[in-house]
């Protein structure tokens, strides 16, 4: 079993790029809501941090999935997994990326 | 396969998403670090009105960064009902009127009218009014009562306006050192590009013309004006 677990490590990228909605919606929630708890003066800290992890994570567990699938394992099983789960993750990722960039006025 | 072969394609796969995520929603330009000149004698405000969550934690996500980098001093509302915060933003806007040599204000609410709370006051204050834009749909015509209250440019949108998209690109140009004339204009063109996509990705759903003709935004006033220029 340990020799496939980095059959996993793609789909669970994927999986990972339902958290970034989560998060936004409970910062959101937490802070403009009907009965708010976070302070305005945090939210903007708060996000970006959260923007940043998650815009980072989606990139490198793209790239390490896609690495391992196309080390280990025969090119027939790794393609569909990098096209399926990779490269959603990859973008998904640079989509908070950039978001945060813009948010930073970098880009 | 190798793995230095690997690795290659694994970081190519990685800069080609981020490089075509940034083609299809970067809009060309470089935040390139540098702050127009006269950044101490200029102040912001910006109020957002009472929409869903997501929309406010959107708009003050957006918007906080390129007012305190580009402003002396910027003061950010968000209202939780229908006239929300009143006292607060006047009392803002009166001290930054005072205190600086040009304020603009970002109204970023649904069709409004702040310029009543504005009019309140006085006179020889408000001539330090510089830019107002304003979101709101069919608050063009707001636009001659700002400029006779002592506003320099007025930016508004004709009909029921699909603004934010226009004002992510205005407020880049803006605060980047744009004369407003070309900022408009640009972001005008831009937004226009974007609902285009749209109306391709939803196979014509959505009718990017429409969209185009709501929200179109036009200035009034001085519409040469750039962040770091100071109208007396």
């Amino acid at each position: 079993m340990r020799a496939y677990w980095h059959l996993a490590l793609a789909p669970v990228a994927l999986l990972l790029q339902l958290a970034p909605p989560i998060f936004i919606r409970a910062v959101a929630a937490m802070a403009y809501g009907a009965q708010p708890f976070l302070d305005e003066y945090h939210v903007w800290p708060l996000s970006i941090l959260g923007i940043a992890f998650w815009g980072i994570t989606g990139l490198l567990l793209g790239t390490v999935s896609a690495y391992l699938l196309l080390t280990r394992s025969r090119l027939r099983v790794a393609v569909p997994l990098i096209l399926c789960c990779s490269i959603p993750s990859l973008i998904g990722g640079s989509v908070y990326l950039l978001a945060l960039f813009t948010f930073l006025a970098i880009v | 396969m190798n793995n230095r072969y690997a690795a290659a394609v694994a970081t190519g796969l990685a800069l080609a998403s981020f490089a075509l995520v940034y083609t299809f929603l970067g809009d060309g330009i470089l935040q390139d670090g540098a702050v127009p000149e006269g950044r101490e004698h200029r102040a912001a405000l910006a109020i957002r009105d009472d929409v869903t969550p997501f929309q406010k934690w959107g708009t003050m996500l957006f918007t906080l960064r390129y007012l305190t980098r580009h402003y002396d001093h910027a003061w950010y509302f968000t209202q939780s009902r229908k006239g929300d915060k009143k006292e607060a933003f006047l009392a803002a806007l009166d001290h930054a009127l005072r205190r600086y040599r040009a304020v603009d204000l970002f109204l970023l609410a649904h069709t409004n009218q702040y310029v009543d709370w504005v009019k309140s006051l006085p006179d020889d204050h408000r001539r330090r009014l510089r830019l107002v834009y304003n979101t709101g749909c069919h608050n063009l015509p707001q636009g001659r009562h700002w400029l006779d209250l002592g506003a320099k440019i007025y930016v508004g949108h004709p009909g029921e306006s699909t603004s934010p998209v226009f004002y992510f690109y205005f407020l880049r140009r803006w605060t980047h050192g744009d004369s407003i004339r070309k900022a408009v204009e640009e972001s005008n063109i831009l937004a226009w590009r974007k609902f285009r996509q749209v109306e391709a990705a939803t196979f014509g759903r959505l009718n990017a013309e429409s969209f185009v003709r709501e929200s179109w935004a036009s200035c009034r006033g001085d519409n040469h004006l750039r962040v770091e220029d100071f109208p007396e």
